[in-house]
């Protein structure tokens, strides 16, 4: 369970906005919920502080029962390492690794041997359909590819929320389909997913939905 | 240690994957390496030379000579002058008494006679010198035998000579049997030395004892003018061998303080090989420190174009390392990346100003006339100096990648 109370959140100093204002969400274990809203209303920023990329200005995170935001930035990325998923509109990948290095990544920041990385990796680019192209790197690969690549990053250290960007946004319709039933045969599996969409179509797919706008929680919907 | 050496191995695919620049970036600390190397192994040849040099005129000895003084003397006549002058006999004995215990002196004179050999005539410097002379300046035998006792006792007309004299009479089958006239006496040739003090120029040798039997210590000397020059000098060279180089400088104190009190002119000369040693080897130092000096800034220089590069390296990667962040690289994990990098590079950078400083120094040191010595110590100094260069130089822009917050670094890039 992740628990989001009272979250805001203001970028700037000097002319300061405030982009979320007092946010409360519960996001429970195995839950498949989409963010729904326009450009500028937020959603992004909700999606970077549930993921501890971001740090809200104030209010409360939850992470399993433990409080979050009062932990220093070493422990927090180390969590966020751990449990965090991250799947991305632009991919990205890094451009001089291959596709097995890319997905190892978070792993060699937790210290894993070598050899378990490799083994990890492997294993999970066979789930996601990309054991033919371990060897190669990202300008090689096609958008789906690259996709399902940052999925496959995602998911190697077993984390228990993936959190997605508009993870379709840059790819045409059919391979956009493809990755958004790869998520819904995620979420079937019992992985707890949190994802951006513009999409209508598949935020009408999406088990429960939330609608954003102006930094607060408008509506929410359930499928 | 494993993921430090995976971060060197991804320093080292960076590098080959950026050889243009990485080679242009390297440059500075290759040459700095490379002349530090140099200067160190020229320093160190350098030393060995001077060392070699000062020790063959035998470190623990102390070198008193008698020198002709500008003045004319007390007893000048028109048309005549007399001139006594340079060491004596008493300088010898309160030397002798004053000098520590353990201590031995040994005197030369020196001869004011010309040499002939057939129809040539020579003007060598003619040492009289007793057996033991030749061992505390490290003489070494080329040809026949060195002067003994028994040529001292029986006064016997031997000489021997340097390989410089030697060589000048141009004698086919060599010199030894031959005779040469000193004055008007004639020596036979016994030896052809090697004596590293005289090294350079032509010197013969004589017995002191056979000196003392036919030759006076006064000369008389018509000069070109028409005047005439009478001298008398009772001992030309006094040498001091004190136990230990410890016991040196006191051994120089007491012989001034002797030569002060006993001599109202300049008409002598202290030679301390010890001490000239040291001179040189601190005017050697600090040649050293300066050259040095002038290829740290080299290093520095260098070390501003790593700065450069790897400041450019994290503005190009921003969204890399924005990606890293976010998937669990902590500040520290940043941090020892792109130091690692930069360490690396210059690491590469030391090894090759090393090779390069390596090959250089013989060929130095030859230009320069003498043997350059390339130490352990100066190579593993120079590597640790290219590391410490990449520590330096590298951290600032690795603490500038490791504050990207990774939230404003991903939504730009």
């Amino acid at each position: 369970m992740i628990e989001l109370t009272g979250i805001t959140k203001t970028y700037g100093t000097v002319s300061p906005v405030e982009v979320l204002h007092g946010i409360d969400l519960k996001i429970p274990d195995n839950e498949y919920l989409g963010i729904v809203g326009q450009s500028g209303s937020g959603k992004s920023t909700l999606l970077k502080i549930i993921g501890l990329i971001h740090e809200a200005t104030s209010g409360t995170i939850r992470f399993h029962g433990k409080n979050v935001t009062e932990m220093n930035d070493a422990d927090r990325t180390r969590i966020r390492g751990r449990e965090v998923g991250f799947v991305f509109q632009s991919f990205q990948l890094i451009p001089h690794l291959s596709v097995v290095e890319n997905v190892e990544l978070p792993l060699f920041y937790q210290r894993v041997s070598r050899l378990e990385r490799r083994e990890r990796a492997h294993a999970i680019l066979k789930q996601v359909g990309l054991d033919h192209r371990t060897t190669h790197t990202p300008n090689e690969l096609s958008g789906g590819e690259c996709q399902r690549t940052a999925i496959a990053r995602a998911l190697v250290s077993a984390p228990s929320i993936l959190l997605a960007d508009e993870p379709t946004g840059n790819l045409d319709l059919d391979t956009g389909r493809a990755i958004e039933d790869l998520f819904l045969e995620l979420h079937g599996t019992g992985t707890t997913i949190v994802l951006i969409t513009h999409d209508d179509a598949l935020a009408n797919r999406i088990p429960r939905t939330i609608r954003i706008s102006d930094g607060r929680i408008l509506q929410e919907a359930t499928a | 240690m494993t993921w430090i050496l995976q971060l060197v191995r991804d320093s080292i695919r960076d590098i080959v994957r950026h050889k243009l620049r990485s080679i242009l970036a390297l440059l500075g600390i290759v040459f700095g390496i490379a002349a530090v190397i140099t200067i160190l192994g020229i320093g160190e040849g350098a030393q060995r030379t001077v060392l070699k040099e000062m020790s063959v005129m035998g470190l623990r000895n102390i070198i008193a000579e008698s020198v002709k003084p500008k003045d004319a003397g007390p007893k000048a006549r028109r048309g005549y002058t007399r001139k006594d002058y340079g060491l004596t006999h008493r300088d010898l004995q309160q030397i002798d008494a004053a000098l520590p215990e353990g201590s031995s002196t040994y005197i030369a004179r020196i001869l004011p006679e010309t040499v002939s050999f057939g129809s040539k005539t020579f003007e060598p410097p003619i040492f009289a010198v007793p057996a033991a002379y030749y061992e505390i300046f490290n003489a070494e035998v080329e040809e026949g035998i060195l002067h003994n006792h028994v040529h001292e006792r029986d006064r016997m007309l031997v000489c021997v000579a340097n390989r410089e004299f030697a060589d000048d009479l141009e004698v086919p089958g060599g010199v030894l049997g031959e005779r040469i006239k000193i004055g008007l006496n004639y020596f036979q040739f016994i030896g052809v030395i090697d004596i590293p003090i005289h090294k350079g120029k032509p010197y013969v040798y004589v017995p002191l004892a056979t000196a003392d039997n036919y030759y006076s210590t006064s000369n008389f000397d018509r000069r070109e003018s028409g005047s005439r020059e009478f001298t008398k000098v009772e001992i030309g060279q006094i040498v001091a061998q004190v136990p230990t180089e410890a016991l040196v400088p006191a051994g120089v104190s007491l012989i001034e303080k002797t030569l002060k009190a006993n001599h109202r002119k300049d008409d002598y000369k202290l030679t301390v090989p010890l001490q000239l040693l040291e001179s040189k080897q601190k005017t050697q130092r600090v040649l050293n420190i300066v050259l040095v000096a002038i290829a740290l800034i080299s290093l520095i220089v260098g070390g501003i174009g790593i700065m450069n590069i790897m400041l450019a390296n994290v503005s190009e990667r921003m969204g890399e390392i924005g990606i890293r962040r976010a998937i669990g690289a902590t500040q520290r994990d940043i941090v020892l990346q792109f130091l690692v990098e930069s360490t690396t590079l210059t690491l590469l950078g030391g090894v090759l100003g090393c090779i390069l400083g390596v090959l250089a120094v013989p060929f130095s040191a030859q230009f320069i006339g003498f043997e350059g010595a390339i130490t352990p110590a100066a190579v593993i100094v120079s590597l640790l100096v290219s590391a410490i260069v990449g520590l330096g130089f590298g951290i600032f822009p690795a603490l500038n990648a490791a504050k990207l917050d990774p939230g404003l670094v991903l939504t730009q890039y």
